[in-house]
């Protein structure tokens, strides 16, 4: 269930340009999805964070994530799925979105997957629980339907309210 | 190769902008009537140390320029010119091509060759337009606009006359005598020299005279093995040179290398002359060891020790928490180790805190500057004054107060200082005043820029104010009406000046300072002046913090905005429309400020007189925060909330506690701010 660091970071070419790339998996309630594995810095436990007053309910906190003050966003209670429970199992990914380093809960992390660009398939209009917007494509891998998500754009779109509205405007 | 280079080039780069900044804050203070001979001599010197290094490392357009600058100070500090005003201009519009020169090697851009000819052009037509000569510079003027090739400066021809040197040396009496034999022997084999003084206990000069025909640039260099560099005074024995001594630093870093070891070694078996001891040289100069012993390094790597310090201060109270549990007796050892980490901690981030402090000088330097040009522009008398140039803050909050600080003075002067006919009209002096203060108080740096102009106009505020729209009435007090500037787009002045009247600027101003923690007041007063008021914290790294429990959560005051913590009792809470709204202390109402109302924390404390009452101060307003405990006192350090998350109201920043744990910081301006707001709302 847990991936280990090193795997995910022994990988460093194929970025955008190249033909595969890893991609991490995670589930949130039935659906998998798939994120840019180079936007990952670490997967941890998760640990009670310090509330933000008046903060959306999804907006768990903030913690200390070795001297940085980094918030913590439920993607469970966000897109209102799966069991928003905590415990010791819960796991934290630990994104680095631009300079900016934000740790999203999901239900679990599955594996690393190599993904060919041909592979991932435009989505149609369906309804996922993220919105079509932020989604890449969709990908088949075996017997599973991965849904690839642009995680940086998620991030930083208006409704996870995670950056000031100044930068949003642009 | 190239990249051992470029690191001398930087040592080059700053270093030329010292000297560059020294001269221009020297020629400013240049009392044109009657020069200071020594200020002469030192703004020679800055040309002279630019011109020198400049050719070592083959900037030949500096050096060009430096060369004809240097040319012509020379002669006026030889007496050979007088000094005029319009010569100034020229050396500090030289000094202006200089620095953009510099730029353009540093940046990898170019400079103006137009204007660096243009320049030459001018300073060679001041040293034409010169009566007679002593330098051997001086007839080269006709071709001088194609300056580079100006042969021998003066400083390298051979003297005429006898040659007297004075210095003060710089080593040990004990080595004193061996040396000066050497010297003398050493002096002798180019030319015949003889001792006309010794050092004495009033004078701790040295004076040889040297026969006619010597080098001064050779009798320099061996000096200077010798003798302090930059106490050698050499000049023709009529000449004055002078006594006053002078360490203004010119050759920066090198003079803290002291050139005696071999010598004093040579000259070892000489008896110490008893008259010949210590106090004499410590009677010499100004004390210059402070700047003579400094290194420079790296901002960031300063940062990064700042960093460091940080966390070593979370771990050592970390542990300082969990060894509270264990038993004082059993763990003495291990109890007095921890005191010893603490105060060692406390110390040492001191001691790093302090490195990251700079004299504000660093920024009150380029007004004077500022000040001249714009009052000359505008027709306008200043006189700039200022106090407390060495005042220290952290040195992020110099690189970032500098422009708004240029920003209220030069709206002093353009909107605040009066033309002089009006001034003598309303029974002034002629030349306004400028006054530039920086003091610390409390816990913040304050910084004053003051006027003796004409005041703010509060009916041309405030009809300013009504034609934008904003919501104003005539029972503002002043204090309001005078914020009313900061307001975006907001200008006064009946003319668009190329200086101000856009109205960019002052909510700019007032904004950079609020990002840096600080706040800007205002006082002006009809007819008299105006002062504007900037208080910054001391350092954007650490803070005194005071730790508050709200149900389950804890919150850090900043200490410096506590007045007094208090427990109520119910006689002194006071309702507003059946909302307990206000608490009655020492003859004050205070509206209160119930922490869990405004961020909705549920298990907490809700009576008034359960808790404990905070009495917070900022920008001139009271309130009390309304809070479950006190939890304790504690330096903090300041993260910020929003380089990964965003600017949350009522927050400023986030620290972390010694258990690991993110705290949070009030913003205690805004608390008192809502506690304002929410005030009429209840009444």
């Amino acid at each position: 269930m847990m991936v280990q660091q090193g795997a995910a970071r022994g990988h460093d070419a194929g970025d955008e340009g190249g033909d595969t790339a890893e991609y991490l998996t995670f589930t949130l309630g039935p659906e998998e999805y798939a994120i840019d594995i180079l936007k990952v810095q670490e997967i941890r436990g998760y640990e009670l964070p310090t509330t933000i007053a008046n903060a959306p309910v999804f907006l768990k906190g903030v913690i200390n994530l070795r001297g940085t003050i980094a918030p913590i966003v439920d993607l469970r209670i966000k897109f209102n799925i799966g069991e928003a429970e905590y415990t010791p199992f819960t796991v934290v990914i630990i994104l680095n979105i631009g300079p900016r380093v934000v740790g999203i809960v999901v239900d679990s992390v599955s594996d690393v997957v190599m993904l060919n660009a041909q592979q991932i398939r435009p989505a149609p209009e369906f309804a996922a629980t993220v919105d079509t917007r932020y989604i890449n494509g969709l990908c088949t891998v075996g017997e599973r339907m991965l849904i690839v998500v642009d995680i940086e754009r998620l991030m930083l779109s208006p409704e996870m309210a995670l950056v000031d509205a100044a930068h949003q405007a642009q | 190769m190239s990249i051992d280079m470029s690191q001398f080039y930087q040592v080059f780069f700053e270093e030329a902008q010292e000297h560059l900044d020294s001269m221009e804050s020297l020629l400013l203070g240049l009392d044109i009537g009657a020069p200071d001979a020594e200020q002469l001599n030192a703004i020679f010197r800055a040309a002279h140390s630019i011109k020198g290094s400049a050719g070592t490392f083959g900037f030949t357009d500096l050096a060009e320029v430096t060369h004809i600058l240097e040319s012509l100070l020379d002669r006026i500090r030889k007496g050979g010119l007088a000094i005029r005003a319009d010569m100034i201009d020229a050396f500090l519009a030289a000094g202006d091509v200089l620095k953009a020169l510099l730029a353009a090697h540093r940046d990898g851009g170019a400079a103006d060759p137009a204007q660096v000819a243009a320049i030459c052009q001018r300073l060679s037509a001041l040293t034409a337009g010169a009566p007679s000569s002593v330098s051997a510079a001086a007839p080269e003027p006709a071709v001088a606009a194609a300056a580079a090739q100006i042969p021998v400066p003066a400083a390298v021809t051979v003297a005429p006359e006898e040659l007297e040197a004075s210095f003060v040396l710089d080593m040990d009496a004990d080595a004193a005598v061996g040396a000066i034999d050497n010297l003398l022997a050493e002096l002798d084999r180019h030319w015949p020299a003889t001792m006309i003084k010794r050092a004495s206990a009033d004078d701790p000069r040295w004076r040889l005279r040297i026969a006619a025909g010597a080098e001064p640039e050779i009798v320099r260099g061996m000096l200077e093995f010798v003798a302090r560099s930059d106490s050698i005074r050499i000049g023709a024995t009529d000449a004055k040179a002078s006594d006053a001594d002078d360490s203004d630093g010119a050759y920066g870093l090198f003079d803290a290398v002291p050139p005696a070891p071999t010598l004093a070694a040579a000259g070892s078996e000489a008896a110490a002359p008893p008259a010949l001891t210590r106090p004499e040289r410590r009677s010499a100069p100004r004390p210059a060891a402070a700047a003579e012993s400094s290194i420079r390094v790296d901002v960031d790597k300063v940062d990064q020790l700042v960093n460091l310090i940080g966390e070593l201060v979370i771990t050592q109270s970390m542990l300082a928490q969990s060894a509270s549990t264990l038993d004082p007796v059993k763990f003495e050892r291990l109890h007095a180790g921890l005191a010893q980490l603490e105060r060692n901690t406390r110390d040492m981030q001191e001691a790093v805190m302090s490195v990251r402090m700079m004299p504000i000088s660093a920024v009150f330097s380029r007004f004077p500057r500022v000040v001249r040009d714009l009052a000359q522009k505008l027709g306008k008398q200043i006189e700039l004054r200022t106090t407390g140039e060495d005042t220290e803050l952290d040195k992020g909050l110099i690189e970032r107060i500098s422009d708004p600080l240029t920003h209220l003075i030069r709206n002093s002067i353009d909107h605040g200082v009066e033309i002089p006919a009006d001034r003598i009209a309303l029974g002034k002096p002629p030349t306004g005043t400028i006054a530039l203060k920086a003091y610390h108080q409390g816990g913040s740096i304050v910084i004053e820029v003051g006027d003796d102009g004409g005041g703010l106009n509060r009916h041309k505020i405030l009809a300013k104010a009504r034609e934008r729209g904003l919501p104003v009435h005539d029972q503002m007090s002043d204090g309001e009406v005078w914020l009313l500037i900061f307001e975006p787009g907001f200008s006064t002045a009946e003319k668009v000046t190329e200086v101000s009247g856009r109205g960019v600027g002052m909510d700019v101003v007032k904004r950079n300072i609020a990002a840096m923690g600080g706040r800007v007041e205002i006082e002006s007063m009809t007819g008299i002046g105006t002062r504007m008021t900037v208080r910054l914290p001391l350092t954007l790294a650490i803070l005194d913090g005071m730790s508050v429990a709200v149900g389950k959560e804890t919150y850090i005051v900043p200490l410096g905005h506590i007045l007094e913590s208090l427990q109520v009792e119910t006689g002194m809470i006071k309702s507003v429309s059946g909302v307990e709204r206000l608490i009655h202390v020492r003859g004050e109402y205070l509206p209160v400020v119930a922490l869990y109302e405004l961020f909705r924390i549920s298990g907490s404390k809700k009576r008034l007189d359960e808790g404990i009452m905070v009495v917070l101060e900022a920008d001139g307003a009271k309130a009390a925060l309304f809070v479950d405990a006190l939890l304790g006192q504690h330096p903090v350090v300041i993260k910020s909330l929003e380089s990964n998350y965003r600017k949350v109201p009522g927050i400023s920043a986030a620290t972390i506690m010694g258990d690991g744990h993110v705290a949070l910081i009030l913003d205690v301006a805004a608390l008192v701010q809502m506690a304002k707001s929410a005030l009429p709302e209840a009444a």
